[in-house]
């Protein structure tokens, strides 16, 4: 996959949705035409991305650094950087089009439709974790620590540790 | 205060949260809001007139808070400076830790742990699927929200591609406009 490639997949996974996870269905789709194992390479940076600090979203130049090393991983960082700089433009329009129905219902719909594409790959992504007993019980724990607050790099490291013990 | 050094103070600030804010979004927009409400540069409600504005932005929406945030302080320096200043600890953290994550992964001894850390990685995107459905649910009305999502959802499945379904999703909002705005965002209500 070229730097340009990655740059189009990353940027277009950001400008369809929202929020931090939201880039996950689009960005499913746009690399699995690059032979990749996508799959592993979204977990993978999924885990990264909430082990280090700032937005959840940060897991993009994971995935840059997986699929290209360190000029992936800028590639990344540029491709999200792009998407959040239409805020001014929505800053500017907020007075006049905000209070607009259709524009209500736009982006209404748009949210909906993505957290349902979202759940159902969320789902996808849960099922090729699940490997066995053991890392299926540790998805559904992993779900519960994040909804109960756990801190993500703690639960992180009770799963490696788990997975050290029983190795 | 000169532009200059109000750029310089916004990187700074910035800088420690990205290098510090451990714990997801969540707690970098804590770390964020405490820094705003600190500084003095928004109050409470032009915090939460930014944040919301910055949920309806596509992409990274903390990205989007801080492009916000640097702009009110000092134009588009404060955008440039708070944007580096986040960035750059967040992003050389996450570079180095993938770089670790590559080097352990070629142990055989590492594959059930990471197999495992793969697994919980798992269970928090479902969990943030979830958030995300009971925020935007909250919003408006439950049946309603909860078929649209479940429409969207089987498109998806059926389709299979989710570019389609989404520009299918703006273009129905926008043909029929009652079927969605069924509340109005929190700002005008």
């Amino acid at each position: 996959m070229s730097s340009e490639q990655l740059f189009v997949a990353l940027l277009l996974s950001g400008l369809l949705t929202f929020g931090g996870l939201g880039s996950i269905p689009v960005l499913q789709d746009q690399l699995s035409g690059a032979h990749l194992p996508v799959n592993d390479v979204i977990l993978n940076s999924i885990a990264v991305g909430y082990i280090a600090p700032g937005p959840n979203g940060l897991y993009l130049i994971a995935i840059g650094y997986f699929i290209d090393g360190v000029r992936g991983s800028l590639v990344a960082t540029a491709a999200s950087l792009v998407p959040p700089l239409l805020v001014f433009v929505l800053a500017a329009l907020k007075a006049r089009l905000f209070h607009l129905p259709p524009f209500q219902a736009g982006l209404r719909s748009l949210s909906l439709a993505v957290i349902g594409i979202l759940l159902s790959s969320t789902a996808t992504l849960a099922a090729h974790a699940s490997t066995s007993l053991l890392t299926a019980a540790l998805v559904v724990l992993g779900a519960i620590a994040l909804l109960t607050r756990v801190p993500p790099a703690l639960a992180m490291l009770i799963a490696a540790g788990v997975g050290l013990v029983l190795r | 205060m000169s532009r200059r050094r109000e750029a310089v103070g916004v990187f700074t600030d910035f800088f420690v949260i990205g290098a510090t804010a451990f714990g997801g979004g969540s707690a970098t927009l804590v770390a964020i809001q405490r820094l705003c409400l600190k500084r003095g540069w928004l109050d409470k409600q032009e915090f939460l007139d930014a944040l919301v504005l910055s949920r309806v932005t596509p992409g990274i929406s903390i990205l989007a808070q801080v492009y916000l945030i640097g702009r009110h302080v000092c134009g588009w320096r404060g955008v440039v400076a708070g944007t580096l200043g986040l960035m750059l600890p967040a992003g050389a953290i996450t570079v180095a830790l993938a770089r670790g994550y590559t080097l352990i992964s070629g142990d055989p001894a590492a594959a059930t742990p990471i197999a495992c850390v793969i697994a919980a990685a798992a269970g928090f995107a479902v969990a943030m699927s979830l958030l995300l459905l009971r925020d935007t649910v909250a919003t408006g009305r439950l049946v309603r929200s909860l078929a649209g999502v479940a429409t969207y959802a089987l498109a998806y499945h059926v389709i299979g591609n989710p570019v389609a379904v989404l520009g299918s999703a703006l273009v129905v909002g926008f043909a029929v406009p009652r079927l969605f705005a069924d509340r109005l965002p929190p700002y005008e209500q």
